[in-house]
């Protein structure tokens, strides 16, 4: 007997390529995100605390141009770290610790989309969540500053707002990686909110004490790793003490392994592990 | 009910959560955290000087300013937040102990298990630093200070972390919160605002206990310290005991 | 008549927007009382109002003549057994009912001799120094049941009991329930919602709907309550034509429905006890030969079916 079709009617719509599947993922990432009010006020303390003062304050104080001097101090001030730490911990901890807790990564990965398809939901969902904080303030700071400049360098000023940009883009996205690690290794979303907080402050605070030894060790600190990438995305420079090749080790060190271990960790639950 | 029921009540308890936070998983943690410890300040000690300061700086920034109060929101927010959620609390809320007296339960068996592990964790680092550099009675002294400052902070910061737990769905984000942003940030201004913290009070008995050391640029009565201490802890405990009495468990 | 053991009047409670109990009345008396109602019902709600571990929000409740919310001590005459998993599953049985007793007092000598009791009573003796992680569903729901007759309570409140349990297990259980009632004297208020069940324990119910308590009492009188609901009753047989024919013209019938191989007929009827007695005489008149007769309403479910207004 085959299917009884009263009621039934089989859908004939067209289903989308596996390529832009992704984009679900990422959509229902900002719109969890947008409907909880914890990350609500925290974004909205955050970016006042962070952002909002700054623009007025910089905005009314008499400035020839945007200057990448400026803009690099106010990527690089602690209460945006801080706060991008806090996001970050919110907005990855139960990427993968709630499908990991509820068995759905085996439903997602099982036909409706491939293990690289979901990591990049994943990573875009958390980047464009993240941007809210992370991009969108900054390049208002820095059109905010250009619009109420009194010199007439307006190219320049546009150059810093690329820079502001590239900068934004990459602020919003270091810290992800190691959220979404964190995520993989725990099926509670708590521990793993709190775990990421951990792993960023522990490192900052190892990093600030054998930093007396070797100002190499501050590449410990991802803090002190996104505060430097900031100053060289503006054309500012390392710091003397600090090794090139190093700097680019601790780069790769943040983003790549961890997210080669998220793939891996997908992969494993996906076949019920 | 008589205080003989509820003695034996309370008792068992505080070994059913002792056991439950021992046993735990998360144990795979505290046994990082000390080989971490251990490694810095190991690490500290070959290249440093090896001073009792420099052993002391290390245990107030690794162990008494971050992994106290860090440790105690990890065990302590989830502590009574879990049962309620998993619904494991359900023996307990439907036993005649009454609620206060199972609070305070949850509270004594927190409080024992965070300072035994904070103990271990830095009697690990002591180790790894003293007796990689030179071990004397001030040496043992400044291991015995510590101890009785991380109970002391294990009492404090669990009354409070134990409170949020009852009375918020998502305690660990306020505790966050107020351990990176409030004791972090606002307790390290300069001003009668950094007072308005629980890590700074403990350092006030420190840096009368220790005389080596950042400890010691604390500067205060620790007697009152003590009392302030005494009463935070008395206030979280009193208020989180009547919120779980009045809390619906659905 | 005993006094009720719960009396609850006009009680309702919300969470948020959502209504577990509306307008909630029942007493409920001593021996073993059915809840009956399906999923979404409010018998969940009722049972977490028994305890106290939430309270009213209008009405009052009272268990044992006492209100129960804030009301720990009287929780040493309740034993709860929950429909949803709480067992430590790190524990061992004995490790289990030792914390159990533990939180009602018990210790010592007492308390192992008891835990061994009521092991033995739900059947778990031999299992009992096994991690309860390891348990069918069945074991864990002894358990429960274990735990919550550990301390010898007066009144016996267990949510779903039977749930998730094959049939074997579901007899051995009814029958351990029947049994604390019978031979050990516990009030029992069980519920669930597969409805013969519930008549193989008891015939005294509650039927809940949406929050609302729409029957209670004794299935009989209950089944009363439905004398002018029409009742369908199958009566098969040889030579029912004429038999059919003659019921069509009778006051009492509703409807009737001749099988297509006339082996059977189905009856409509508006007061059954009516057709049944001018029985003899119709079987007189038309030469039929009854086989058998039976009705398709005369159980809970029809009866619920009618009184929640399906």
């Amino acid at each position: 007997m085959g299917l009884n079709p009263i009621e039934y009617r089989p859908w004939d719509g067209q289903r989308s390529k596996h390529a832009r599947r992704f984009l679900v993922i990422a959509d229902s990432i900002l719109r969890h995100n947008l409907r909880s009010k914890w990350f609500l006020a925290v974004l909205i303390v955050g970016t006042f605390l962070a952002f909002a003062l700054n623009i007025i304050f910089t905005s009314i104080t008499p400035h020839e141009s945007l200057t990448p001097e400026l803009m690099a101090s106010q990527m690089n001030n602690g209460l945006f770290y801080i706060f991008m730490v806090i996001l970050v911990s919110m907005v990855c901890s139960d990427l993968l610790a709630e499908d990991s807790r509820s068995n759905s990564l085996v439903l997602y990965l099982s036909r409706a989309l491939r293990p690289e398809g979901y990591l990049l939901g994943k990573l875009t969902g958390a980047f464009i969540t993240l941007a809210i904080f992370g991009l969108f303030p900054p390049i208002i700071l820095a059109i905010a500053v250009t619009a109420t400049q009194s010199g007439p360098d307006y190219l320049s000023s546009a150059k810093v707002i690329l820079e502001t940009v590239v900068a934004g883009i990459w602020a919003t996205f270091f810290l992800i990686p190691i959220g979404l690690m964190v995520s993989s290794l725990t099926s509670r979303r708590t521990y793993a909110a709190v775990g990421t907080f951990m792993a960023l402050f522990v490192l900052g605070i190892i990093s600030g004490i054998f930093v007396q030894f070797d100002a190499n060790w501050q590449l410990l600190d991802p803090g002190s790793v996104l505060a430097m990438s900031m100053n060289v995305i503006f054309g500012l420079g390392l710091p003397e003490q600090v090794d090139t090749w190093l700097f680019g080790a601790a780069i790769f060190a943040f983003t790549i392994p961890p997210l080669i271990l998220v793939y891996w960790r997908i992969l494993r639950k996906g076949v019920g592990k | 009910m008589e205080l003989g029921f509820h003695l034996v009540g309370l008792r068992a308890l505080v070994t059913f959560s002792s056991k439950k936070l021992l046993l735990n998983r998360r144990w795979v943690i505290v046994a990082l955290m000390a080989a971490l410890v251990a490694v810095v300040m190991l690490y500290v000690a070959s290249e440093g000087s090896g001073t009792i300061d420099e052993g002391s700086t290390l245990i107030n920034t690794l162990i008494l300013s971050f992994l106290l109060p860090i440790m105690s929101l990890i065990y302590g927010a989830s502590m009574i937040r879990n049962e309620i959620d998993d619904r494991s609390i359900t023996q307990v809320v439907t036993s005649p102990m009454d609620r206060r007296v199972a609070y305070i339960g949850y509270y004594l068996s927190l409080c024992v298990v965070l300072s035994v592990m904070l103990v271990i964790i830095e009697s690990v680092g002591w180790a790894s630093f003293f007796l990689t550099t030179s071990v004397d009675g001030e040496a043992v002294e400044l291991l015995l200070s510590y101890a009785l400052l991380l109970v002391i902070g294990s009492f404090v910061y669990s009354s409070l972390f134990l409170l949020l737990g009852v009375v918020f769905r998502q305690p660990i984000y306020l505790g966050l919160l107020y351990v990176f942003v409030w004791e972090a940030l606002v307790g390290s201004l300069p001003g009668a605002i950094g007072q308005y913290t629980i890590s700074y009070y403990i350092k006030v008995i420190g840096s009368h206990l220790i005389p080596y050391g950042n400890i010691t640029q604390f500067s205060g009565d620790a007697g009152v310290a003590a009392l302030v201490l005494a009463a935070l802890a008395a206030v979280f405990l009193i208020i989180g005991a009547w919120a779980f009495r009045e809390k619906e468990i659905p | 008549m005993s006094d009720p053991i719960v009396i609850a009047k006009d009680v309702s409670k919300w969470y948020g927007s959502v209504i577990g109990l509306n307008n909630f009345n029942i007493e409920v008396r001593s021996g073993i009382t059915g809840i009956v109602g399906p999923n979404g019902a409010g018998k969940s709600t009722f049972f977490k109002l028994l305890v106290g571990t939430i309270k009213v929000n209008i009405g009052s409740m009272l268990v044992m003549g006492r209100s129960p919310w804030k009301n720990q001590s009287q929780l040493k005459d309740i034993g709860f057994c929950p429909d949803y998993e709480f067992l430590p599953m790190d524990l061992t049985g004995t490790d289990f009912l030792r914390f159990v007793g533990g939180l009602h007092g018990m210790s010592g000598q007492t308390l192992a001799k008891r835990s061994s009791e009521v092991l033995k009573l739900v059947g778990m003796t031999e299992a009992s120094d096994r991690r309860m992680g390891g348990y069918s569903k069945g074991m864990k729901q002894r358990m429960k049941i274990a735990g919550s007759i550990l301390h010898d309570p007066k009144l016996l409140l267990l949510d779903e009991p039977l749930s998730g349990t094959d049939p074997v297990v579901r007899k051995e259980l009814i029958d351990m329930i029947k049994g604390l009632n019978r031979e050990h004297g516990h009030d029992i208020i069980v519920s669930s919602h597969v409805l013969f069940e519930v008549e193989r324990m008891t015939h005294d119910v509650a039927l809940l709907y949406k929050g609302r308590a729409v029957a209670s009492g004794d299935i009989s009188e209950i089944r009363d309550l439905m004398s002018d609901h029409p009742h369908h009753i199958v009566i098969q047989g040889k030579g029912l034509v004429d038999l059919a024919k003659s019921l069509v013209d009778k006051p009492y019938t509703v409807s009737v429905q001749l099988w297509s191989d006339r082996s059977a007929i189905t009856v409509e009827v508006s007061r059954p006890d009516e057709l049944f007695d001018s029985m003899p005489e119709l079987i007189a008149e038309t030469g039929c030969q009854i086989e058998s007769m039976r009705s398709l309403d005369d159980d809970l479910e029809s009866l619920f079916k009618y009184l929640a207004g399906w």
